[in-house]
């Protein structure tokens, strides 16, 4: 693939810039690797064991291929102004979504229903990719589905009442507010809505689906919060991965059923 | 385009170099949480000149310009002895390869030497409309994959690369009666850069110790069944054609009741967008399921298919995400019949329209004995989004003539030694499986719920096998589908099914004898009647419509010695 693309270039030039780059980046990234099988993201992945017995090359970086498509699938993501809980303004793209992962939630404050448990989950979830990606590789985003109840102010309410601190050593979480048109907008480019009008209206029906990605790889997907803990976790980690080990580092071992051993030959 | 593939493998260098030097300074000491980088570029800015497919392919379009092209025959790299180490594959190669043994240790019937394939897959281009390349990720890099023709009785080895450079992936050969370790399992994966040796025995099950000819398939395919982006590999192009012959089916076209080769044509249809750069237009987050504008036939948009007078036998695929489609003729003459999905039918059955969801196949034979000098292939199905078909299941909103996504190009003289097929003519002897052969029954409702979709309000979980049949034993499952509007295409993998009632009536024509994809319309309810042999499981069934596929709407059929069970903790898996 990559000689392919070297071929169909026209200016051989970029090619070395390119390449003088990748070099550079790579030997970078190569010299601050610890030694395979260590962490170096501060910990040992929690809940999961074993080693990388089915990966060949488990630092095999996803970044530096190319994508298959020219486009990408934030190119077509609402760019709105948000306004976060410290009351400052984000660009959704440009500022949260732009090169890197990102995890996406709708949900609003006054939810007694799906929004606390789906947050919890998020949480946990934090909590182990955290591990995994370097802070600044990863963003959680809430955003109200009631921006007319929600101001910045109930919204770090809601974050202290939740226990949702900010450390800045930890992926960044935000949660964040717009107009509501804008939001509505922003919504239905996520995917985050249902064909019926009377089921979309029915915010509970859109605060337990996660939206995840990474811009850099062009990887996204939406899975339901409430499905099982460990598979939502891998499948976040296989779409929102920059390299080998952050997708399918750990991967789980056989089982064989006793009676069903490799006996007869 | 190529300025484009240039630009993007900069920014992927760049993106790349750019990671390296955050991690440096991050391995030193606490860095300052920047909020709004002004330096980052809008991407919307760099793709401006970009259109997307999302409303129709922003493309011209010729219609009927191009042939319509035959995939393939696959090559076997070596018959009869082991070409490669079976211990060097990282994913293993299934138990039954050696111990050549199914349930309770009957031995596999066996009736030709082992024949061993290598099959790569890895991305590349393809010309599918006339002046453009589009990216695609393809069996061998080709768009559709490869065609391989085997025959019942005859173990077939395939070892599969996996060189796409991050998705981790599953083939699952689609009717096969297959072992768990080569049944493509959504998480027994072939990861990036790595093998797995696929085993497929292609045996019938036995019953009462002999083999099971009425359930030898005919018409399989292949593709990709990797958790969570089998809608997306299925865009980019993993599929293709999986043909088992058996003697009765040699016999049939030896004594030109069927059309032989190279009047035997396999099929695919697919619906596809297209990017003005011409890349595919796909988005993992459109859950409903994607619906494409340009027909693609075998890999060509709108194609012409040349024929001479008289009869051809096409083994249609539908091999859309989430279109459903119904085919008609132009000259409003009927298909003959030849079988569904794997299976052929008892007798010949005259059929006007072929309904197919995604994955069915309609096996048919055309006769242009009669032909006009111009025929086309319509789809006649109304289907505006993701939910499905407008209408219930027996009440279609149709239109007639439909859309023309294949031009017949009808030549010369009828041919003398046309097939003999027609309506009625005895085919593959089927005794129908009893309803009190059952002695379990389990119901399943399908649902959409909290923007995904469920099955007994459940999500798929890898971990649970949700139903354990006794191995050799035959269940009746009633197939619910509760939700507004929605169509599932319900596919059970390791054996075909029996339809016995549908919405209470008696199934469609062409879906009478076995299936291996049930379609469910708005609130239908069907009873069906299937058998569980030879091989234990764990096997999955699901919606075809590949994004509620994605989204969850999958359970695990576990056949097993101590069954009927339900609920029970996966304990057999092959990483
Ligand atoms: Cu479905």
């Amino acid at each position: 693939m990559e000689t392919r693309l070297l071929l169909r270039k026209k200016s051989l030039w970029v090619t070395f810039v390119c390449g003088a780059a990748l070099a550079l980046g790579m030997l970078i990234w190569i010299t601050r690797q610890p030694s395979q099988g260590h962490s170096d993201a501060g910990g040992d992945y929690p809940e999961q064991s074993g080693d990388y017995h089915a990966l060949k090359n488990p630092r095999m970086s996803f970044v530096t291929y190319p994508t298959e498509m020219n486009t990408r699938v934030s190119d077509r993501f609402e760019e709105i102004i948000l306004m976060d809980q410290d009351g400052d303004s984000r660009a959704f793209y440009r500022d949260l979504v732009a090169d890197r992962s990102t995890c996406i939630v709708f949900f609003y404050t006054r939810c007694t229903g799906s929004c606390p448990t789906t947050l919890q989950t998020i949480k946990q979830l934090k909590k182990h990719l955290d591990l995994i990606f370097q802070e600044d590789e990863l963003k959680f985003i809430a955003l109200t589905l009631e921006p007319e109840v929600d101001t910045p102010e109930q919204l770090r309410q809601y974050m202290q009442d939740s226990g949702i601190v900010d450390d800045p050593e930890l992926s960044e979480w935000i949660f964040a507010t717009a107009d509501f048109e804008a939001l509505e907008r922003l919504r239905f480019s996520l995917g985050v809505y249902d064909l019926d009008p009377e089921i979309d209206a029915d915010k509970t029906e859109h605060a337990s689906l996660l939206t995840f990605g990474n811009d850099r790889t062009d990887r996204w997907a939406a899975l339901p919060a409430d499905m099982d803990f460990q598979q939502l976790l891998s499948a976040m980690r296989k779409v929102m991965g920059n390299d080998s080990r952050q997708a399918f580092g750990d991967f789980p071992k056989n089982k064989v059923r006793s009676e069903v051993a490799l006996s007869s030959k | 385009m190529r300025k484009m593939l240039s630009r993007r493998s900069l920014i992927a260098t760049g993106a790349g170099a750019a990671i390296s030097l955050g991690g440096l300074a991050a391995a030193g000491r606490k860095r300052k949480r920047a909020k709004g980088n002004g330096k980052k570029k809008n991407r919307r800015q760099r793709n401006r000149d970009i259109q997307f497919g999302d409303e129709g392919t922003p493309l011209a379009v010729g219609r009927f310009v191009q042939p319509l092209p035959v995939p393939p025959t696959k090559k076997p790299v070596s018959v009869g002895s082991t070409p490669f180490d079976l211990n060097a594959s990282e994913h293993g190669i299934a138990p039954e390869y050696f111990t050549r043994r199914g349930q309770d240790n009957v031995p596999l019937p066996v009736h030709f030497p082992d024949k061993f394939y290598q099959l790569e897959i890895r991305q590349g281009f393809a010309e599918i409309i006339p002046g453009v390349q589009t990216p695609i990720v393809g069996y061998d890099g080709l768009y559709p994959g490869p065609t391989f023709k085997t025959r019942l009785g005859e173990p077939t080895i395939v070892r599969t690369q996996n060189r796409h450079p991050h998705f981790p992936l599953s083939t699952h050969l689609h009717g096969g009666h297959t072992p768990a370790h080569s049944d493509g399992f959504p998480n027994f994966y072939i990861l990036p850069g790595n093998t797995r040796d696929y085993f497929y025995p292609n045996c019938v099950p036995l019953r009462d110790g002999a083999e099971d000819f009425s359930t030898s398939p005919s018409t399989l395919w292949y593709h990709d069944h990797a958790m969570d982006i089998a809608a997306e590999t299925n865009i980019l192009g993993l599929s293709g054609f999986y043909l088992v012959y058996d003697q009765l089916e040699l016999d049939l076209i030896a004594r030109n009741v069927l059309p032989q080769e190279p009047l035997d044509i396999p099929v695919v249809i697919q619906d596809r967008s297209f990017n003005s750069d011409g890349s595919f237009f796909f988005d993992p987050l459109d859950h409903n399921g994607s619906l494409g504008d340009i027909y693609v036939l075998n890999g060509k948009a709108f194609p012409t298919c040349k024929v001479r007078r008289g009869k051809y036998r096409f083994r249609f695929l539908n091999g859309c995400n989430a279109r459903h489609l119904e085919l008609r003729l132009s000259t409003s003459q009927p298909f003959i019949g030849v079988g569904t999905d794997g299976h052929m039918y008892d007798r010949a059955t005259l059929r006007d329209t072929l309904l197919m969801s995604p994955a069915k196949r309609a096996d048919v034979v055309i006769d242009f004995s009669d032909a006009p000098d111009e025929v086309y292939l319509e789809n006649i199905l109304i289907q505006e989004d993701g939910r499905g078909p407008k209408g219930k299941l027996f009440d279609r909103d149709v239109e007639v003539p439909g859309e023309k996504i294949m031009k017949f190009v009808v030549e010369g003289r009828e041919n003398r030694r046309s097939a003999t097929i027609e309506g009625g003519t005895p085919l593959r002897p089927f005794t129908p499986i009893n309803p009190s052969e059952a002695t379990v029954t389990r119901q399943f409702d399908f649902e959409r719920r909290k923007g995904a979709w469920q099955i007994n309000h459940q999500f798929f979980n890898e971990n649970v096998a949700n139903a354990c049949p006794r191995l050799g034993s035959t269940e009746k499952w009633v197939l619910k589908n509760g939700s507004g509007g929605w169509w599932h295409p319900i596919h059970i993998h390791l054996e075909s099914h029996q339809i016995q009632s549908i919405d209470g009536r008696r199934p469609l024509v062409g879906e009478r004898c076995l299936v291996d994809t049930t379609m469910l319309g708005p609130n239908s309810e069907a009873e069906i009647l299937i058998r569980f042999r030879t091989f234990e499981g764990p096997f999955v069934f699901h919606c075809h419509t590949l994004e509620h596929e994605d989204m969850r709407m999958m359970f695990v059929v576990d056949p097993r010695r101590d069954g009927p069970l339900k609920n029970q903790k996966l304990d057999r898996t092959f990483f």
